[in-house]
């Protein structure tokens, strides 16, 4: 036979072979472990979302809380929550007022629920946090938003344990 | 270091409530601990929820976690054991309703003001926890080198059930 020609035989079991190795491949593909994130959605590693923090907390960033804010709107769950909350509350207790100016003007459900977080793996309402709230000028814009927020806080650390 | 390990939690139903995590090496049962499986969902049934309690089922638990660069009062200086689903709910909580990022880990204990007492474990966002003292009694029964620098550790094969 030329060697340019095909044999149908050989040529189906070729492709057959073919076919079963593209599935074996899928099969592969379908079982490979993907790998979990360390850090939250938008930051590449842990080391970059620490010095987000530390911008927010030094450098008074706005630009960067807002993207930090922006964290929450996504879905976090286990030690996602626990190390945003744990920034969030670093955050809003050493820079308050720029914190309820951020989120209330970008997002104010967002602070709202930042405030839940905060309160739930603080389990209660960090008292100094409350503090610092409390000493937000009755005439700033921020004060009707800080006395919301409270509200909320309040009320969420009620819940905490109640049946 | 053990060949073959298997973390048995029993927790109550009433997830407020610690339950024991069970150690067993080899198929030998070593010792026991308190653990807390509640979330920060609020009361009830909430392991199909976003930060809710730990789901039951199991879970291969292989991978250690270092918390080097974790806020120490959340995880502990200890380290944590990543839980991946395997079965039971814990396999629909991922996949059905996106559950992710659960541990097991310590922690700093509740404060005199805290819901559940002075001392007691505090509630997680989904994760186990366990006290930091039993954190490192774990790591020493499951590694050789258990010192607290370490970023990465090779467990030996970690199973975890959690059932209540």
């Amino acid at each position: 036979m030329n060697a340019s020609e095909h044999d149908p035989k050989s040529l189906k079991i070729f492709l057959v072979l073919a076919f079963l190795w593209g599935v074996f491949g899928l099969v592969v593909t379908a079982h490979a472990e993907p790998a979990l994130p360390l850090s939250p959605p938008g930051f590449e590693n842990q080391a970059q979302w620490q010095k987000a923090v530390q911008a927010v907390v030094e450098k008074k960033d706005a630009t960067v809380l807002l993207s930090i804010l922006q964290v929450g709107d996504g879905r976090l769950d286990g030690y996602f929550s626990t190390n945003y909350a744990h920034y969030l509350q670093e955050i809003a207790q050493k820079q308050t007022e720029l914190f309820l100016k951020v989120a209330a003007e970008h997002h104010k459900k967002d602070w709202k629920a930042a405030l839940k977080y905060l309160v739930n793996e603080s389990q209660g309402l960090p008292r100094n946090l409350e503090r610092a709230m409390e000493r937000i000028p009755k005439k700033s814009p921020e004060y009707s938003h800080a006395q919301v927020a409270l509200k909320v806080a309040r009320g969420e650390a009620k819940k905490l344990g109640k049946e | 270091m053990p060949d073959r390990v298997h973390l048995r939690v029993v927790v109550p139903k009433n997830r407020n409530l610690s339950g024991w995590l069970y150690v067993e090496l080899d198929g030998k049962p070593v010792t026991r601990m308190r653990v807390l499986a509640r979330g920060s969902r609020g009361p009830g049934d909430t392991q199909f929820l976003e930060n809710g309690n730990t789901p039951t089922g199991v879970y291969d638990g292989s991978v250690f976690q270092s918390t080097q660069n974790f806020p120490v009062e959340s995880y502990g200086p200890w380290g944590a054991i990543r839980l991946k689903p395997l079965s039971g709910n814990a396999i629909t909580a991922e996949k059905l309703f996106g559950r992710s990022g659960l541990l097991i880990h310590g922690g700093s204990l509740g404060g005199p003001g805290y819901w559940r007492g002075n001392g007691a474990l505090r509630a997680t966002y989904g994760c186990l926890r366990v006290s930091n003292s039993d954190m490192h009694t774990l790591l020493q029964l499951l590694v050789e080198d258990d010192s607290m620098g370490m970023s990465r550790a090779t467990l030996p094969a970690v199973t975890v059930t959690i059932q209540d």
